[in-house]
């Protein structure tokens, strides 16, 4: 071949291979194709998912009781979106729904007359505290003849004029209580040391014949003055605040939650590290000190006992579980033994099945959901595509693990939810938006790194949204977390719950804890604490039988009114007569031993005519100590029950 | 044209075809090496073996001269050395000899002589006149389905075919007391029996125990002896009892599990050791009319031994843990752990926590197998697996020379699915003591092997091994404390037995349950307060092994009612007895209804106050060396007026 030839041939074939090129590209975009899409199946792209959300609730309620509390809704929400500005005058509905029980909630728009009438003792929260005249005037009449109790929180305009001190100094940052008037020692001293996290109006002098009840840094913040007949009595600190930041957590003041590990933990919530490992739950004694110290004093007010059959506290076990599946039963099997039940909680890909479920609940356990939160590091990625090619990963939502686990519930239904590992969300109240909309009703997911109460509370309470508004849940923080090693042990916080703090004390055990290295330690500790139980009158019950003893309890009705009584050759008695419906066996009613100086005498039955007699038969009491308060338990019989505390 | 087209395609991109091609085989060899293949290993196995001949003792067993031919089925297996096992158990000190050695002076001295089946089937007519002088002169003899040869010496009544026994029916003729009469009717038998007519019960009559029905056992005195014919094949019916009974016609077993084996393999539960109660029964009669002594079953006067053991063939940590926890409650533990997961740090942790270790001899059941894997770098295509021995050897290496490992067990108790197999390998990879059989199936648990004692399995020509086997009675979530305690309480009460306790390390994660955890926490407490030794393994195997070199003799004079005893009693050191373990000797409490008058040891009498009582025996501790117990057994009441009549 000549060398023209030769060019002529090499350029022919340079000539045909670009005509190829488009071949070649295709070929080769193929095989990445196929590369790709097989890393892909290994190597699944994460997909975000999002969380569900319901709207909290505007709560109102007409019971009848004795407490009435006016919340505005709309200045709620109004209020600014800044956890230090907003208002959670919500946080007042606990309050009186733990202490009391059955408590009538109204807004500015549905107060009627009616429940002015009923109402012994009237809370106008710092929501509902610019109230028009004419609701002064018919307040203050009812106030003078002591027909009512007035409360108002931080009010404004004419209530504030007539009623409170001048709050000329404005809202001042507060350090801690300075002083309780008549709280009984010890609880006194825990009292003043209680963490906060509040406001409170400075006033540059204190409102004139009124009596301090309670200080912040040396100003009174909670003061009564006698007006007429009657008492009003003025809170001017932020109550709500110092509530909820104690037992809901504080977030940042967006309400984000920034976490001190790789994503938000509850424990990330606490309000302040000396809760850690303490063994007093400072917002429940705030509150019974409100209640009992406080309106207690001038308008002694009965109260349903919080624990079924007169217990001095309950102890709940709950039992989480990622690993055993139908196995995880070994422990509500032996508590069966000591007639005690227990919640046990699994998540969707635990194992557990249908008819160990069943057992489970014949053996009188409940069962609940561990949400494995989606994007946090609990999640559990589902891989999804096209038939066997599944490139696309998202975490599992929690409407198919709750699916999944209630499916497997004899009930149908899941009442207790908790996350995994307890990781949280970057908002504060964006998990309890999303079990709001599986009907959980109680979420156990707050516990810190250390025995105790770190929270505040043992006892369920209503979580609030970051709109200041309730939400259709309740948060019961854990007090013995799986893995703590520091704070109280059980023993110590049943003897100080059965001297008068009074709790409900969750503790967590997972049953997988003792699959290696079984700690006979952690093992005697929940072995002898049946016992313990016993030893300190505490039930030993599920979340959801505490649950639903505390709604039969706010269900109830309790309305009373005090009689004065002179016989003649007696000492004047004064009478607290009480109308109570027990909706349930087992209900006792609390009442103070003393009251206006007068000590309890006897409890008796309203009178019956039988025949030509009136009868009425005396009842036995059991005393108690209600965080220093004497108290005594009445005990019930359900449906209606009229008694007559005598006191002289 | 489109042919040639698609063909000038191809040409033009064939370099990148060929890379392609060379990529994906890339790619599919290196997925292919990167998984790892393994291949499995046969283990290799040894045959049984006559033990060395003994020529002291009270009691001797004449054995076959050859060793049978492998047995097609349970019915064809010489089962002589079950008696071996018999004699082992239950006095430690006995002679034997083989039937071509047997003559007047291998019989001098002897209290009884024991022949199996197959010996009296091929017994010399010589043997038989040796054996008739013997028992003239007082001996007593046992021979086993005696045939024509024997009539001179044993009632023989063949009314028909041999037939297969299947249950005792009547114990009226052993004269027992108690619980143990029912106990017997509950016996499962095994092996061919002479048919016979039907006989009166002792003492009416010469039948002592009745099966099926007919004659089982029958006594004949002749002249100063007795002979004691079994018509059903005792020796074949207890090692049935202990190392399995067979499916039908076959020497092999249904399943691979180890309770597949055992003839209560439909039960739940077996508290009662049939061998050795049907053993100990009959000996007691026997030699009822002679005393007997023996070497007590346990060092010191324990009541029986408690053995703690724990399966790790994967989760060696856990196994630690509760090792540690033993030993915080002074209780000793043998750990059974894979080869592969005892480095010389753990063993170290072993050591400080007491504990023993053994071989867990891994099988691929709930874990991969032990492997050495071929291959460079991260690619290991190949891995072999080790066998046995391998296995055996690479776990000793891990041991101090001081404590070499002795003893095994089969990884989920799995066994070849023949007779012996399995026992065939552990001897051959040089185990002294497996303890494979037991209960495994769930909720199992108690004797279902028929006896906790440790015994020699006998392999398919039924000759022994060299190795025990202790069987385990519960294992995992079988074990409660309330089981525990009823076996221990029966151990003590009279079964006097060996309990092994098999706990898997990982038992919470598998089958969890706070019964275990409550057993093993008390078991060691429970078994000091039933007088129980708590020993490991390895400590029994010891204790054994000088209970049959020890030597023990005894002379009696019926006219004296003089019972002299000779021992030779050897000692091993043990942990958990600080002088050591050595053997006692027992004696019958009673002899022709009158007790024991006086004990002296070595000359020196001994209070009868402070002597051990054991069921129906006295049990002395006479140290280790050469000693003499002299024991007298007080003359008859009647008697002794008579004397005294005299004597005025």
């Amino acid at each position: 071949m000549t060398r023209l030839e030769r060019r002529s041939s090499t350029m022919e074939s340079r000539r045909k291979s670009r005509g190829f090129l488009p071949h070649r590209i295709t070929l080769w975009v193929g095989v990445c194709c196929i590369i790709a899409i097989g890393l892909l199946d290994n190597r699944p792209v994460d997909v975000d998912v999002d969380i569900p959300s319901a709207d909290p609730v505007e709560l109102t309620r007409d019971s009848e009781s004795d407490v009435v509390i006016v919340l505005d809704y709309q200045a709620i929400k109004s209020s600014p979106d800044k956890f230090s500005k907003k208002d959670f005058s919500a946080a007042w509905i606990n309050l009186f729904e733990q202490e009391i029980g059955p408590v009538t909630i109204a807004t500015p728009g549905s107060l009627s007359q009616k429940m002015l009438d009923k109402a012994q003792v009237l809370v106008l929260t710092s929501s509902a505290s610019d109230v028009p005249e004419s609701l002064v005037k018919r307040l203050r009449e009812r106030v003078l003849d002591n027909r009512m109790l007035l409360v108002q929180e931080r009010p404004k305009g004419e209530l504030r004029d007539r009623f409170g001190a001048n709050a000329k100094v404005g809202s001042q940052g507060a350090d801690g209580f300075t002083f309780a008037r008549d709280l009984p020692e010890p609880f006194n001293r825990q009292l003043l040391a209680t963490p906060l996290s509040t406001e409170y109006l400075g006033s540059t002098t204190a409102r004139e014949r009124s009596e301090t009840l309670l200080s912040i840094d040396g100003a009174p913040v909670i003061y009564a003055e006698k007006i007429g007949k009657g008492t009003i009595i003025t809170i001017d600190f932020d109550l709500g605040e110092a509530l909820v930041s104690l037992q809901q957590g504080k977030p940042s003041d967006d309400f984000s939650v920034h976490p001190k590990g790789e994503w938000p933990k509850t424990s990330d919530l606490v309000l302040n590290e000396t809760l850690n490992g303490s063994d007093v739950p400072f917002a429940d004694l705030l509150e019974r000190f409100i209640v009992h110290g406080v309106v207690g004093r001038y308008r002694p007010l009965p109260a349903f006992w919080l624990f079924p059959n007169g217990a001095d506290g309950a102890v709940i076990p709950i039992h989480p579980d990622d690993a055993l599946g139908d196995k995880a039963t070994w422990m509500l099997r032996h508590e069966v033994t000591h007639k005690a039940t227990s919640t046990l909680l699994t998540t969707f890909d635990a194992g557990m099945t249908a008819s160990e479920a069943a057992v489970a609940n014949r053996l009188g356990g409940e069962l609940g959901l561990i949400w494995r939160v989606e994007n946090s590091p609990s999640a559990r990625l589902e891989s999804f595509g096209v038939g066997a090619l599944q490139p696309f990963a998202r975490a599992a939502s929690l409407e198919n693990q709750f699916q999944a686990v209630v499916e497997t519930s004899p009930s149908e239904a899941l009442f207790t939810g908790m996350t995994h590992e307890r990781w949280w969300s970057d908002d504060w109240s964006a998990p309890f938006r999303a079990l709001v909309t599986k009907r959980v009703r109680t979420d156990v997911s707050y516990a810190s790194e250390s025995r105790g109460y770190s929270f505040g509370t043992g006892l369920p309470y209503l979580a609030l949204d970051n709109s200041g508004l309730p939400l259709s849940i309740r948060e019961q923080p854990v007090i013995l977390p799986e893995r703590a090693t520091t704070g109280p042990e059980l023993e110590e916080l049943l003897e100080k719950s059965r001297g008068g703090h009074h709790q409900a004390i969750g503790w967590s055990l997972s049953p997988s804890s003792f699959s290696s290295l079984p700690e006979m330690q952690r093992f005697d500790a929940w072995v002898d604490s049946f016992e313990a139980a016993k030893r300190h009158n505490h039930s030993i019950m599920s979340v959801r039988r505490l649950d639903v003893f505390l709604r039969s309890r706010r269900a109830g009705v309790i309305t009373s009114q005090i009689v004065i009584e002179n016989q003649p050759d007696q000492p004047e008695s004064r009478i607290l007569r009480i109308t109570a419906e027990a909706k349930r066996r087992g209900m006792h009613l609390m009442v103070p031993k003393n009251i206006f100086n007068k000590p309890l005498y006897k409890v008796r039955r309203a009178a019956n005519r039988v025949g030509d007699e009136l009868v009425s038969g005396e009842i036995e009491v059991r005393d108690v100590s209600y965080v220093g308060y004497p108290m005594a338990l009445i005990p019930l019989d359900s449906g209606f029950n009229s008694i007559d505390v005598v006191y002289r | 044209m489109a042919s040639r087209t698609r063909n000038s395609v191809l040409y033009a991109l064939r370099w990148d075809i060929a890379a392609i091609a060379i990529l994906t085989f890339l790619v599919v060899t290196y997925d292919w090496l990167s998984q790892t293949r393994v291949r499995e290993t046969p283990s290799e196995l040894t045959a049984g073996s006559r033990p060395p001949d003994r020529t002291e003792g009270d009691i001797l067993l004449l054995l076959p001269d050859t060793p049978s031919a492998e047995a097609n089925h349970i019915n064809e297996l010489d089962c002589s050395y079950s008696w071996f096992n018999t004699l082992w158990q239950e006095y430690g000190s006995f002679a034997t000899a083989l039937t071509r050695d047997l003559s007047p002076e291998i019989l001098a001295g002897r209290t009884l002589v024991i022949v199996p089946a197959r010996v009296a089937r091929d017994m010399p007519a010589n043997g038989v006149r040796a054996l008739e002088s013997f028992v003239k002169r007082g001996g007593k003899l046992i021979v086993e389905r005696p045939n024509e040869q024997w009539t001179s010496l044993a009632s023989v009544f063949t009314t028909g075919k041999d037939r297969h026994a299947r249950q005792i029916t009547s114990v009226e003729g052993l004269e027992l007391r108690g619980s143990i009469r029912d106990d017997l009717l509950t016996v499962p038998l095994t092996g061919l029996m002479t048919a016979a007519p039907d006989m009166e019960p002792y003492p009416d009559g010469p039948l002592l125990l009745e099966v099926d029905g007919q004659a089982g056992i029958v006594r004949q005195e002749i002249e100063k002896g007795e002979v004691f014919s079994f018509l059903y094949n005792h020796g074949c019916a207890t090692l049935a009892l202990q190392q399995g009974r067979p499916a039908a016609e076959s020497m092999t077993f249904k399943g691979s599990s180890a309770a597949e084996r055992s003839i209560h393999v439909e039960e739940l539960s077996n508290r009662i050791p049939h061998a050795d109660l049907l053993d100990r029964a009959i000996l007691r009669r026997v030699t009822r009319d002679r005393p007997t002594p023996r070497f007590w079953y346990f060092p010191s006067t324990f009541s029986g031994a408690m053995i703690m053991t724990l399966d790790a063939p994967e989760d060696f940590a856990s196994a630690l843990s509760f090792a540690d926890l033993a030993k915080k409650r002074e209780g000793a533990t043998t750990i059974y752990v894979a080869a592969d997961r005892l480095d010389d740090t753990q063993a170290a942790l072993a050591r400080k926590t007491g504990a023993e270790i053994g071989l867990s001899w891994v099988r691929g059941v709930n874990r991969p197998f032990v492997t050495e894997s071929v291959g460079i770098g991260g690619l290991r295509p190949v891995a072999t697996e080790l066998d046995l021995n391998a296995q055996f050897t690479r776990l000793n290496l891990t041991l101090p020379d001081s404590e070499p490992l002795r003893l095994g067990r089969v990884e989920e108790s799995m066994m070849q699915p023949d007779w012996a197999s399995t026992f065939r390998q552990l001897a051959a990879a040089r185990v002294r003591m497996s303890s494979t059989l037991g209960p495994t199936k769930r909720d199992q648990w108690g004797y279902l092997f028929g006896t906790g004692f440790p015994f020699y399995p006998l392999d398919d020509r039924g000759l022994p091994l060299p190795m025990l086997e202790s069987p385990f009675v519960m294992s995992g979530a079988s074990l409660s404390r309330p089981r525990l305690e009823s076996l221990l309480g029966r151990s003590e009460g009279g079964d006097f037995q060996v309990l092994v306790l098999s706990i898997p390390s990982d038992v919470m994660a598998r089958a969890p349950s706070a019964g275990v955890l409550l057993a093993f926490k008390d078991a060691f407490d429970l078994a000091r307060k039933h007088d129980h030794w708590v020993a490991q393994h390895g400590e029994l195997l010891d204790f054994l092994s000088v209970r049959r070199r020890s030597v023990l003799t005894s002379q009696f004079s019926k006219e004296q009612r003089k019972l002299t005893i000779s021992a030779n009693v050897l000692g091993a050191r043990s942990i958990s007895i600080e002088s050591g373990s050595i053997p006692s000797v027992a004696f019958p409490k009673t002899w022709d209804g009158e007790g024991v008058e006086v004990v002296e040891l070595d000359g020196e009498p001994v209070d009868l106050r402070k002597l051990a009582q054991r069921g129906s025996e006295y049990v002395v501790e006479v140290g280790i060396g050469r000693h003499v117990l002299m024991v007298q057994y007080a003359e008859p009441k009647a008697l002794k007026i008579d004397e005294e009549a005299a004597n005025e």
